[in-house]
């Protein structure tokens, strides 16, 4: 596995499955080293499917509330590789795709959100910014549609992924004298988590194929991994601030 | 009715002379300029709700709720990897927080009938501003959070709109402890810089008001025309 991050080193965080398994595949198959965070198994899982076809991974255990979890994670990148060039914090509660009402949002539901997708923001970028500043690295935090229109189903979900993108502008000002660049991604992707919400919204699947100009939902390897590549290769150096919308078209305001 | 903060009383008295029968509800701190009507911890849902009715019996029936969730009591300025986990937890995670409790004592309020409520947030959270990380993740959150809460509540007649106001009107001129706004930005259009209340007290009454009936998820930036991105 060769190409424009050959040398490089990429941390995904919630990389076990789904998007986060797909930007970890897709980085590696640009040639960069990847450092799989996830707290379950299968993150052991992505790592041997990097290694299957001939790049390199590890797993890190890896609980993204917990601040030493994180700083774990990047002294391993740095043990193993001896640098850090990215960090995609794709992780999200596992109560991401459940469906309900704002006026019965508990607090532990609330908290779990706010602890995996806005704190493990904090935590990551703050354990690895001394690392990022290196290599003039590259910060991504996964955003939603939902963070960016309004989520009937999700309002939690919808809050922290919002919250992401305005961490995403400030952290660019902030770290812009250090030279390293943050963004954030926003995916139309085919998940386990879409799955569930086909299951919960019957049609959606029918309404989404309308609605995307491509006539599809992305794959979170091909559609979705190629696009944080870029983000973190230096074809993107001048890219600084921005929200990267990859759906297909479905989004087309500003 | 306004919630928390310096900016929430200068608003409240300017909604008065308008003719509005206001309260401001919330927590006092030594920052503050004026002492709410209204004092409440809005920390958990179930006491936002009873703050929110302790105004309702105070006022009479309540049209609207006006949610300013960050305010200088909530603020510190230096860069994020200078802020602690406890810091980072009451300047990014505790506004949003807020902000959800008051949604929900605003929907315990309205009930079955229509309702209008405007949050209010500072515009640089839109467009980005150094020694603000955390800020700017507390506004967008709430902001967010305020267009999911319009797609739901919208079939009730219960609107939901923003309007973002200059940083320091929220948090004071910038010093050590308030954010700047970003360097080189252009000259306001309209030659001066909005204050609260001639400029930002029309707004939030006007978005506030029947007149905003079909309008919702909406965020209205009031700068006096430096951003004109949207």
């Amino acid at each position: 596995m060769s190409g424009p991050l050959d040398g490089r080193v990429v941390l995904v965080t919630g990389a076990g499955r789904g998007v986060g398994r797909g930007i970890a595949l897709a980085c590696a198959e640009k040639g960069a080293s990847i450092v799989v965070a996830a707290p379950k198994e299968n993150g052991a899982e992505t790592v041997a499917r990097v290694t299957d076809r001939g790049g390199r991974a590890i797993w890190v255990k890896c609980d993204v509330t917990s601040a030493p979890d994180v700083e774990g994670a990047v002294a391993a990148a740095i043990g193993e590789y001896g640098r850090l060039d990215g960090v995609v914090h794709n992780a999200t509660s596992r109560h991401s795709s459940e469906v309900v009402a704002v006026e019965d949002l508990d607090q532990p539901l609330w908290e779990d959100h706010i602890a995996v997708s806005l704190r493990g923001a904090y935590l990551c970028a703050r354990a690895s910014f001394e690392e990022l500043r290196k290599t003039q690295g590259r910060l991504v935090l996964m955003t939603s549609p939902a963070g960016m229109e309004g989520s009937k189903e999700l309002p939690a979900y919808a809050a922290v992924k919002g919250a992401l993108r305005g961490m995403v502008r400030s952290l660019a000002i902030e770290w812009g004298d250090a030279r390293v660049r943050v963004a954030a991604v926003s995916p139309l992707a085919q998940t386990d988590a879409l799955d569930n919400a086909y299951r919960e919204n019957p049609g959606l699947d029918a309404r989404l194929r309308a609605i995307v100009p491509l006539g599809r939902v992305g794959d979170p390897e091909t559609d979705i991994g190629p696009v944080v590549a870029f983000l973190i290769g230096d074809d993107s150096r001048y890219v600084n601030g921005q929200t990267l919308i990859v759906d297909g078209g479905r989004f087309t305001s500003l | 009715m306004t919630l928390g903060s310096g900016l929430s009383a200068q608003l409240a008295d300017a909604l008065r002379t308008s003719g509005a029968t206001v309260a401001v509800v919330g927590s006092h701190s030594d920052s503050d300029s004026a002492k709410p009507d209204i004092p409440a911890d809005l920390g958990t849902s179930v006491a936002a709700i009873a703050a929110l009715r302790a105004a309702e019996e105070a006022l009479g029936e309540i049209d609207t709720v006006v949610i300013v969730p960050s305010s200088r009591t909530t603020l510190g300025a230096g860069e994020l990897v200078d802020l602690d986990a406890n810091g980072w937890t009451a300047l990014a995670e505790d506004p949003i927080t807020m902000t959800l409790w008051c949604l929900q004592a605003a929907r315990a309020l309205f009930a079955s009938r229509p309702g209008r409520i405007v949050l209010v947030t500072p515009s640089a959270s839109m467009t980005g501003a150094g020694h603000f990380v955390a800020g700017s993740a507390a506004a967008e959150g709430a902001r967010s959070l305020a267009k999911a809460t319009a797609r739901q509540w919208g079939p009730l007649g219960i609107t939901i709109n923003t309007v973002a106001v200059p940083v320091d009107l929220l948090y004071g001129p910038p010093d050590d402890q308030a954010p700047a706004d970003r360097a080189g930005l252009p000259a306001p259009a309209i030659g001066r810089v909005p204050d609260v209340p001639n400029d930002i007290a029309a707004v939030v009454a006007a978005v506030g008001s029947d007149l905003f009936a079909s309008v919702t998820g909406v965020t209205i930036a009031v700068d006096g025309g430096v951003w004109m991105t949207a």
